[in-house]
């Protein structure tokens, strides 16, 4: 089910409703987890069972890890065995084909190449992969708000509790990606009083207005930005091609994290924040402090460090650099394209560790510094996501040469469309970069300032959407 | 006593409702409507809705191309196609706009069907027109104009700016070519998707039935001027015999007067040619 859909719209107040009617954590946990398994199976049945598959392995094992009956050993092999379901069922889902079709023919790999890829998986199997590692850590102590479960009745709960972290509908699709650690402890009885109705109607107006009216309204305009479409194209709007499919990226994925916390906060849930105006980082080291937030917090925490970070010297942690965001590229999708994006940004943040580009708090450079160093990274950002909408590199390749060769000039009609629809984008991180500024406002000013600029965006979601269409991030 | 978040919230609804009920009232307004859009999807949207919110169907309603699209229906004021609708449709076919005519309870008196993409069966980009049509959202828009997609602050903006631009040009630009007034050599018929003949058979079975009469037409598309003979009959011949249809080619009524119109991208005629387009349309009605 999409949130830009008619059916959401149904769903939505229905499960609201259900969830308030009975104030007991066991009722609302329940009528969210099945409301979210009906969520997610909307359209595709068959894949509830492999979201219960893995939800059901994950929680027995952390259950059997947090049981201070389980032997050292036998806990290694739970540990060991659960990391190897999860990354097993990420590997045969998703990179079955690739793996095959790299290094046999593609005639073995047809079969291989027909598995759907279940929507989410990605997200849900690092939860569960989150769950597990915390599990382990944690021990016989447990974590705030999963504790080990002694006897039938909690050992019920405990599983119910895991179903729903993993589950939680706002979340299930497209992140933010939760870690175990911050959700549990949140878990409890939640009345409308909990409801912080205007965080979520701000995060919910400013989400579905990314989407609905950036993103869809820019998805025609940008499809320009394809083999062999774009050969024709003037240098010109080429340019702005760039420029508007990397404002259609943020406005479709950072607008559906702001609508997942916004539901999240419906029903008293705090998600972790995705994005912090990732266009005005003036480094790519920067960026990556701005951009989808909870899976560079995830690669830190699961993959960066237990690697041994930055504390093995200068070339292991250049290594771990290069692996993370390897491993953080072909996260994103089956194709070497995406590992070539990765890579291409790792060897970005390691130029700049190495020249100390990056160092420091950007706030305290100087302004042409942050100005000169804003220019190349949004350059070098925007660039980089060719290889997301021309995943063959050789037409990621002509398109920069295009970009140099192509005659001048401009098509008004798509120039028109990206200038006034990538304008919001600019606005929103104009909004950011303006915030301390905004800070010194008396507070009845500012929240009337605030008000407004919520109600012309309802405004607008309401008569200038485009059409609705999936979300980019559903595909990875 | 509300707290102050939830005062916040109602204060962004209130902002948003007084806001639709002003553009509500400003976007009502004669000569505000938008007559273009910034995109094909917004283009075909505004058509669409258009002829699905007449309060009658009109006696004349073209389906076809963009390159019909172009024909808009103020380009027949004036002439006996007057109350011409426009189911041009960019990026799409003529099977799209005749779906969208017979959801009307009531039906034209005429259909004109461009030829061109005739063969071609349902694409994806059809496909999301058709549910467009089905969707809630364009049932919303019937109740409710301020959701039509004519009063899209972006579509209006777009149309005053293309307005401006074309309001100097519609003065003649075609201009005469001997050469081009040659017919080309013999080219063979466009292919035809499997099913769509018979789809078309159905389709004008029960436009007959239902009286409504039917004229194919050739639209101009600036690739070849003044088309040569065809090596076999197309669908439209063949259906054209078949059940008695007229069928008007447009390439030769601008060759006849010895003229050449003009294009904005070599495909699609610019503002002045298409309304001269319009013009010899109705003069060839049958």
């Amino acid at each position: 089910m999409l949130f830009n859909s008619w059916t959401f719209a149904v769903f939505l107040p229905l499960v609201l409703l259900l969830h308030h009617a009975w104030r007991r954590a066991w009722w609302q946990v329940g009528v969210l987890t099945i409301a979210s398994l009906v969520f997610y199976g909307w359209h595709t049945p068959w894949l509830v069972p492999l979201l219960a598959a893995s939800t059901g392995l994950n929680a027995w094992a952390a259950q059997a890890l947090m049981d201070s009956r389980t032997s050292p050993g036998a806990r290694r092999v739970v540990f060991a065995g659960a990391l190897a379901f999860n990354l097993g069922a990420l590997a045969f889902f998703k990179y079955a084909g690739l793996i095959i079709g790299t290094f046999w023919n593609a005639a073995s790999s047809s079969w291989v190449a027909s598995i759907p890829l279940p929507v989410g998986i990605s997200f849900y199997t690092f939860q569960g992969i989150s769950l597990v590692v915390e599990s382990w850590r944690a021990g016989p102590a447990g974590f705030p708000g999963l504790e080990p479960p002694r006897g039938p009745r909690e050992a019920a709960w405990f599983h119910a509790r895991v179903w729903f972290f993993k589950a939680f509908f706002p979340q299930l699709i497209a992140g933010p990606i939760v870690k175990a650690g911050e959700f549990f402890h949140q878990i409890g009885p939640k009345g409308w009083a909990n409801v912080d109705w205007g965080g979520a109607t701000r995060k919910l107006v400013l989400g579905f207005f990314l989407k609905m009216v950036v993103a869809d309204n820019l998805k025609e305009a940008t499809s320009l930005l394809s083999w062999p479409q774009f050969a024709e194209v003037p240098r010109g709007s080429l340019l702005l091609l760039l420029y508007g499919f990397s404002f259609r990226i943020f406005a479709d994925f950072a607008g559906y994290s702001l609508i997942a916390q916004g539901l999240a906060r419906l029903f008293g849930y705090e998600l972790p924040l995705n994005f912090l105006h990732p266009y005005l980082a003036p480094s790519l080291t920067d960026f990556w402090r701005r951009w989808h937030l909870s899976l560079s917090g995830w690669l830190r925490e699961y993959l960066y460090i237990p690697l041994g970070g930055n504390r093995r010297g200068e070339a292991r942690t250049y290594v771990n650099l290069f692996l993370v965001m390897f491993l953080g590229g072909l996260w994103h999708g089956a194709a070497w394209s995406y590992a070539a994006w990765g890579v291409a940004h790792g060897v970005g943040l390691a130029i700049e560790r190495w020249t100390g580009a990056g160092r420091g708090d950007p706030a305290s450079w100087p302004r042409w510094r942050r100005f000169a160093g804003w220019l190349v990274t949004f350059h070098v950002v925007s660039l980089l996501w060719l290889l997301f909408q021309l995943p063959d590199i050789r037409h990621a390749w002509a398109f920069v040469r295009c970009l140099a060769t192509n005659g001048g000039g401009i098509l008004p009609q798509s120039a028109f469309v990206i200038g006034l629809f990538g304008l919001p984008v600019v606005l929103h991180h104009a909004w950011g970069a303006t915030e301390s500024w905004r800070e010194r406002w008396p507070a009845p000013w500012r929240l009337r300032v605030e008000a407004l600029a919520y109600g012309i965006m309802l405004f607008l979601l309401l008569v200038n959407s485009g059409s609705s269409g999936d979300f980019i991030y559903f595909q990875f | 006593m509300l707290r102050p978040g939830t005062r916040h919230a109602l204060a962004i609804l209130a902002t948003a409702a007084s806001l639709s009920v002003a553009w509500s009232w400003a976007s009502g307004r004669p000569g505000v409507a938008a007559e273009f859009g910034e995109y094909n999807q917004a283009a075909n949207r505004i058509r669409i809705e258009a002829y699905l919110a007449r309060p009658a169907a009109p006696s004349n309603v073209l389906v076809g191309t963009s390159l019909s699209g172009r024909l808009l229906a103020s380009y027949f004021a004036g002439t006996p196609l007057a109350d011409m609708a426009s189911l041009g449709l960019d990026g799409s076919g003529p099977l799209v706009g005749i779906d969208a005519l017979r959801r009307r309870k009531d039906l034209p008196e005429t259909v004109w069907v461009e030829t061109y993409l005739m063969g071609r069966a349902s694409t994806p980009n059809d496909r999301s027109l058709v549910e467009g049509m089905d969707s809630p959202g364009t049932r919303l828009a019937m109740a409710l104009p301020l959701f039509q997609a004519s009063r899209r602050p972006s579509s209006i903006a777009y149309s005053a700016l293309k307005r401006r631009r074309e309001g100097g040009s519609l003065a003649p630009t075609w201009t005469t070519n001997a050469a081009a007034s040659l017919p080309g050599p013999p080219s063979p018929p466009s292919p035809v998707d499997d099913g769509v003949e018979e789809q078309w058979r159905r389709i004008l079975q029960d436009l007959r039935q239902r009286q409504v009469r039917v004229v194919f037409f050739d639209m101009p598309s600036g690739e070849v001027q003044r088309p040569g003979p065809r090596t076999a009959p197309d669908l439209a011949d063949k259906l054209g015999l078949e059940f008695g249809i007229h069928r008007v080619d447009l390439r030769e009524a601008w060759m006849a007067r010895g003229r050449v119109p003009r294009y904005t991208d070599g495909r699609h005629l610019d503002a002045a040619s298409a309304r001269e387009t319009a013009r010899l349309l109705a003069e060839a009605s049958p």
